[in-house]
């Protein structure tokens, strides 16, 4: 459903991404692996248009997201969420989630289509729903990231690191919210992860990134034993 | 569509009401206390548009009430007064449109700084082009009696107030709040902010340029300095401090105040007015952020979460 081609990015002489190409399969959970500084949330900007890629594109089956306005790729469908979470602060839950509702894509596609209650019910947000975002705490406002993107009405959902920070059983929750994203409303989603137990459980595929390069790619478990890996999460076997 | 709230009726039949009142008093004094109380509702109405909904702070509205003045000038005689006003109202709107799209790039202080530098760039460049004319001010003689312009902006203070309300429950007005939280995220999911900010700024340009002709009107004559005078835009800053910037009360609250604490005191200890004032804007700053309007919230709690839904 989303291809990525040859996609670079430089800041000045700093090569945050280098030829990084896949495919995300449409229904899937794709995952994207790295330490930090690897370019993941990199990745992530220039898919939703936040950032312009150096080089490469972006397609969303046969639409080209690259070189459109941040808000047309929400418009086409690609809702992302913030590593660094940016609530609308002095709005209150529902109202961040209304203002998705109310945005977001122009071609709102079966189960996608779901309503304030729905998503306030499924982030887990009913009981704060009337709070100002900004009051939240830190785990409420990841789900507010959730939930606002749900409110777009994607067809591709990117989460990047909606789990750092939460406790296990928060982590555990929020396994579960990703799981029927994916199943109930038929959303396709990316998601970039440190918590790696988290990551390998739920994607279907996933991607490794290293100073902006693939290293390796494939089911997770796979990817688990790749030597390259090791190497970059563990350091070099002597 | 939701039934009006209190928020939405209170200043629009606040409005109405002095409107309807001032004129039975049979004073012209009235009608011109009343023509510029409605003036600067209607400024500060436009001001909450851009400034108030989508955080852009402008310390430069009075540009567009200065366009408005010397379109209508500049016309004089040609069409009739009305036409001017409107013509005056409509180039102010396009001077937003043109201008809007550089200046509503950059966010925070160097908006603000930008804005009140770009209306002493609009006032030095009509200075000059007088002074190159050989013109010193003109004198506008046999304009429409006070009552005529009295109504006349009461129904700009009207429109604004509506203008204002109107913003806040589209989609236009849930866009602007998203931006003012933070662009970027507004931007990702799916609010085009590029076209948004212009629409508000262009909107909150054409009254003004309305209320510019008016002034022009009433005085009888345009001088630059004066038509473009920053303490205009500053005024209008005051009111909303003072009233709030959050929904239509404010700018009703925060020039009502201003107006009546002026005429009570300007007249008579002019000093006293400026130190009043002065420590008004400090308390204001410090005790009560969100004006008057938010005062009043925060004595009913329910009044609850802010801006548009």
């Amino acid at each position: 459903m989303l291809t990525v081609d040859r996609i670079g990015k430089s800041f000045g002489g700093v090569r945050a991404l280098h030829e990084i190409s896949f495919t995300v399969p449409e229904g899937s959970i794709f995952g994207i692996m790295g330490a930090n500084g690897a370019g993941k949330t990199t990745l992530f900007a220039t898919i939703a248009g936040n950032l312009a890629p150096s080089a490469g594109e972006v397609r969303l089956r046969d639409l080209r997201l690259t070189g459109l306005p941040p808000h047309r790729i929400a418009g086409a469908g690609v809702a992302r969420t913030f590593q660094i979470v940016r609530p609308f602060r002095g709005l209150s839950v529902r109202e961040n989630v209304a203002t998705g509702l109310r945005f977001g894509a122009r071609n709102r596609a079966g189960a996608a289509a779901m309503d304030a209650a729905g998503i306030l019910g499924l982030t887990g947000l009913e009981p704060v729903a009337d709070r100002p975002a900004g009051a939240l705490t830190l785990a409420q406002q990841k789900r507010l990231e959730v939930a606002r993107a749900l409110a777009t009405g994607p067809q591709l959902l990117l989460l990047d690191e909606v789990m750092a920070g939460l406790t296990p059983a928060e982590v555990k929750e929020m396994i579960a919210m990703v799981r029927s994203i994916r199943s109930d409303m038929g959303v396709t989603v990316m998601i970039i992860e440190h918590v790696m137990g988290a990551l390998m459980a739920l994607s279907d595929h996933v991607v490794v990134l290293d100073h902006g390069e693939t290293i390796a790619a494939g089911p997770p478990a796979d990817v688990a034993d790749d030597p390259a890996v090791q190497t970059a999460y563990l350091g070099r076997r002597r | 569509m939701r039934f009006a709230t209190p928020r939405e009726t209170v200043p629009l039949l606040l409005v109405a009401a002095i409107a309807a009142i001032l004129p039975l008093l049979g004073s012209d004094y009235y009608l011109g206390v009343g023509f510029a109380l409605f003036g600067w509702i209607a400024l500060a109405q436009s001001w909450t548009i851009v400034s108030g909904l989508a955080g852009y702070i402008s310390l430069g509205h009075v540009v567009f009430a200065g366009i408005g003045g010397y379109v209508l000038v500049l016309t004089w005689g040609a069409v009739p007064v009305w036409a001017g006003a409107v013509l005056g109202a409509l180039a102010a709107g396009l001077f937003a449109l043109l201008v809007g799209l550089p200046v509503l790039r950059v966010r925070g202080p160097y908006f603000v700084i930008l804005t009140f530098g770009l209306a002493e760039f609009a006032k030095y460049v009509v200075i000059n082009i007088e002074n190159a004319l050989g013109r010193f001010g003109r004198l506008i003689l046999g304009g429409p009696p006070v009552e005529t312009l009295y109504w006349a902006m009461a129904a700009a203070a009207l429109a604004g107030t509506l203008a204002v309300i109107v913003t806040r429950r589209v989609r236009l007005g849930a866009g602007l709040a998203a931006v003012r939280e933070d662009e970027l995220a507004a931007e990702t999911i799916g609010v085009p902010t590029v076209r948004f900010k212009l629409l508000a700024f262009a909107l909150s340009a054409v009254l003004p340029g309305f209320v510019g002709a008016l002034f022009v009107l009433r005085t009888g004559y345009f001088e630059p300095a004066q038509a473009f005078d920053p303490v205009i835009s500053f005024t209008i800053v005051t009111m909303a401090i003072i009233g709030g910037s959050e929904d239509a009360r404010g700018p009703v609250f925060g020039a009502l105040f201003l107006v009546v604490l002026s005429e009570l005191l300007w007249s008579n200890f002019p000093q006293v007015y400026m130190i009043i004032l002065g420590a008004l804007l400090i308390g204001f700053v410090l005790f009560a952020p969100n004006g008057v309007a938010g005062l009043l919230d925060r004595r009913r709690p329910s009044g609850g979460a802010r801006a548009a839904a």
